[in-house]
């Protein structure tokens, strides 16, 4: 059985979660060089700076999506059909956060579609519901725009 | 998407063109679930390996696997199972995938010190007895490792078809990649697996229209773009060229090996190129051992553990330009009967992971040797040089075979 409730205690991700859990999008950022680092790892790769959790602005774009109509983890076969998307980040688009997409019809989702992150309760499995960053269409953005 | 260009590189290998030979092959047999156990089936393809080169079990000095898995033919294992009690040179750093390619790199400095003479690369899995058992089944590693399990199960983004299914929709983006193109190549390797004695699929015909009419498994991809799982097993036995023309094979020689890795190893979602693979810094290095180019190929075996990996990969060893996957594999241009001077690419003659087995890659080689030699059942006309594309995601080999 695959443990999919993230560990909020763990040194080097927890952080992530428990921003979440506050209704927050953080990332670690370098305090030297400023450069969002992601996945999370002990020094800055590029200067060897500490590394501080920063809040991010939630906005960001599609960058490639798949819409899963049989999940491979029975555990998430209550939510299909879900989409789960790599969502390019608008202080860093290199940088993709493994996320889904909700109140969006399938039919519509386009790569590069404008998105805004917005916080809800994922329960996989029926354990204890945890708050994720999920993503959805950004109000006032012309879909398809980058 | 503009990618890096820093994105992956290649490793350095030795040049060792012309410094090893296969000079035997060994199978045994593919099939769905079995209750047959890998050590098992590798010591049966082993011992037909052996026959075929003409040797006997305490000949052989050397033999490879995959040390990543736990449950591979070892020396211990070979010595126990044969009742020899010879020394070997054994190293773990062999097996399928990319290491079916590389693997002859490691050989040829053990055959060079003289610390052996006949080596022997296997791989097997009994993944399709065991499926139930395992975690994910193949994505069982994906599950263990920390960074995976704490940011990208939680979303659900697992395992493996989901990752290459979100790849292929931006590779339809980028380039206008079709469904019916992913379809075009996997039933170029279904037909080839037609003709295949001994392919799990051997007896399943699919048409273009039976593929478009099947549903998404995680859009865009069907199960028909996902490999089987598969119980089975394969060896291919090395030596110096100089010994191997005294076997009884016609020799198959080693033309060139590459290696490439992506630059955020292990997280593919990292990728600074989710619309390649790292067949883009593999490739070149083996041709450049070689000292041909991708027109030169007769024939291919690329690692297809899904259409869109296999499709990318064509791209990245320059067989096409970059996102002309599509176009190029349209029109029967797979198939084993459309040589290169009709302007095909005959690839995955036995059906490769989607249709033959799932094997990791070994039956890649093997039918690769197959074709060289001429004893291929979909036999391609006189092929004289074969690559093989091996893959484990976030890395890449490339190994090039010549008669």
């Amino acid at each position: 059985m695959l443990a999919l409730q993230p560990d909020l205690d763990h040194p080097l991700t927890g952080p992530f979660w428990r921003a979440a859990a506050r209704g927050e999008l953080a990332l670690p950022a370098c305090q030297r060089c400023q450069c969002l680092v992601w996945y999370p790892r002990a020094l800055c790769p590029h200067c060897g700076g500490e590394l501080h959790w920063r809040p991010l602005s939630g906005r960001g774009h599609l960058a490639a999506y798949t819409v899963v109509q049989r999940p491979l983890l029975a555990a998430f076969a209550p939510f299909s059909p879900y989409v789960c998307a790599l969502v390019a980040l608008e202080e860093e688009p290199r940088v993709r956060l493994v996320s889904q997409v909700v109140d969006v019809d399938p039919g519509q989702l386009a790569c590069d579609m404008p998105l805004a992150v917005t916080f809800r309760e994922l329960a996989p499995d029926g354990g204890a519901p945890y708050l994720a960053p999920l993503f959805t269409r950004r109000q006032g953005s012309q879909q398809g725009g980058v | 998407m503009r990618p890096e260009a820093d994105w992956g590189q290649a490793s350095a290998l030795a040049d060792i063109r012309g410094q090893v030979a296969i000079a035997g092959i060994g199978e045994a047999a593919y099939s769905g679930a079995s209750n047959r156990n890998s050590k098992a089936m590798a010591a049966e393809a082993i011992a037909r390996c052996i026959a075929d080169a003409g040797l006997r079990p305490e000949d052989i000095d050397g033999i490879m696997y995959s040390g990543a898995l736990g449950d591979q033919f070892t020396a211990d294992d070979f010595r126990a199972h044969f009742g020899t009690t010879q020394a070997m040179w054994e190293s773990g750093q062999g097996g399928g995938m990319v290491w079916a390619a590389t693997a002859p790199a490691q050989a040829a400095e053990a055959l060079r010190s003289g610390r052996a003479r006949y080596i022997v690369n296997s791989f097997a899995v009994d993944w399709a007895s065991r499926r139930g058992a395992m975690t994910g089944g193949p994505g069982a590693w994906h599950a263990s490792e920390l960074i995976k399990a704490q940011l990208e199960l939680p979303f659900g983004w697992f395992p493996q078809p989901l990752y290459f299914a979100t790849f292929a929709s931006r590779h339809m983006h980028d380039y206008g990649t079709t469904e019916a193109q992913l379809g075009e190549l996997v039933t170029a390797f279904r037909r080839h697996a037609n003709g295949q004695p001994g392919a799990v699929m051997q007896d399943k015909t699919l048409s273009l229209e039976d593929y478009l009419a099947r549903p998404h498994l995680a859009s865009p991809l069907r199960v028909e773009d996902c490999c089987l799982i598969s119980d089975g097993g394969a060896a291919y036995l090395m030596t110096s060229p100089e010994r191997a023309q005294d076997l009884p094979q016609r020799p198959v020689s080693v033309e060139g090996v590459g290696h490439g890795i992506i630059a955020n190893a292990p997280y593919i979602s990292q990728q600074g190129d989710i619309t390649s693979t790292p067949q883009h810094f593999a490739a070149p290095g083996a041709y450049a051992m070689a000292g041909i180019g991708p027109e030169d190929i007769d024939v291919l075996g690329v690692y297809d553990c899904f259409s869109i990996t296999a499709l990318m990969q064509i791209e990245d060893m320059g067989f096409c330009a970059k996102g002309e996957g599509g176009p190029f594999v349209e029109g029967g241009r797979l198939d084993f009967k459309r040589s290169r001077h009709q302007g095909g690419l005959p690839t995955n003659t036995h059906g490769g992971l989607l249709s033959h087995a799932y094997v990791l890659g070994i039956a890649h080689v093997v039918e690769l040797v197959k074709q060289l030699r001429g004893q291929a059942a979909n036999q391609v006309e006189q092929p004289r040089r074969a690559a093989y594309a091996g893959f484990t995601a976030d890395e890449a080999g490339t190994l090039i075979l010549g008669v």
